[in-house]
């Protein structure tokens, strides 16, 4: 039994609402639907040395905007085990012909996006921590 | 309308700590209302992920960090993987550590404080924006030394 958090890593790209959205889901996951369990770090600190020490080896599931996920290549980069990935521009496939906002704001549909992720990743969690037997 | 070099800001975005969400919304901002038509932008991360033309952000535009706390992520990897950069904001000298380092919590994001550090951020940008502007009025011959300028 390892009770290790596991990170809730997004990419929060900065150009558009893919990257926004990603970064509202780990906020989601981590202060509202499972602060027992998760947690989230800096994704540009995992670029520095003395943070890389600090997170080799553990669980991280990545919320990327787009296909170059950064979230992903930069928690490889950085030694952690991504667990599970997730691509926010899929999900906005299911509102086809909706707006989901912008890099700065979401709207009401954006926000649909958010708790769809979020509620994946919840499910995603609790199927590590059985794993684990923390559940 | 004559075409003007933009000037590049990169934020940290940092997720964990308030500093790093001021940071986010302050490039926002110079995005979408402050600067809109002088400003661009790169995630921090791509410097990792993308590829050559992604690393050469820093040497192809005057570039601004802007950092979340002391830890500048921003300044650190964009010197180490994209180039020199211009300048560089570290919020915790504007707003204290103890606000930059605290953990984002479940309250509202506050704007206030994006707006308390527009002043100096606008205006570190603003110099950058004149001196890029110089450089590439040298650059052209327009420039002879004095007030005045040779039209083409």
């Amino acid at each position: 039994m390892s009770n290790e958090k596991i990170y809730i890593l997004p990419c929060s790209g900065i150009g558009k609402v893919y990257g926004l959205l990603s970064r509202e889901v780990a906020y989601k996951v981590v202060l509202d639907l499972e602060p027992q369990y998760t947690d989230t770090i800096c994704l540009a600190s995992l670029l520095l040395e003395e943070i890389k020490e600090q997170v080799v080896g553990k669980s991280v599931i990545c919320v990327d905007g787009c296909p170059k996920c950064c979230a992903e290549k930069s928690s490889l980069e950085a030694g952690m085990v991504v667990e599970k990935k997730y691509l926010t521009s899929h999900f906005v496939r299911k509102y086809r012909g909706e707006d989901p906002g912008s890099g700065s704001e979401l709207t009401e549909t954006g926000k649909k996006v958010v708790d769809d992720i979020a509620k994946a990743i919840q499910i995603e969690v609790q199927r590590i921590l059985q794993e684990r037997g923390e559940l | 309308m004559e075409e003007r070099p933009k000037i590049g800001v990169i934020s940290c975005s940092g997720e964990k700590c308030t500093g790093g969400s001021v940071a986010r919304m302050i490039t926002r901002k110079m995005l979408d209302t402050w600067r809109p038509h002088d400003v661009v932008t790169i995630c921090l991360p791509l410097f990792i992920a993308g590829g050559t033309e992604e690393r050469s952000f820093a040497k192809d535009f005057p570039t601004i960090t802007i950092d979340g706390c002391k830890k500048k992520c921003a300044y650190r990897i964009t010197e180490k993987l994209s180039g020199k950069v211009n300048a560089s904001v570290d919020l915790s000298t504007v707003l204290g550590d103890e606000l930059c380092e605290s953990t984002i919590n479940q309250e509202p994001f506050s704007e206030e404080l994006v707006i308390k550090t527009k002043k100096e951020v606008l205006q570190i940008f603003d110099r950058i924006r004149a001196e890029a502007n110089f450089r590439e009025l040298k650059q052209s011959g327009q420039y002879k030394g004095c007030g005045c300028v040779e039209e083409n």
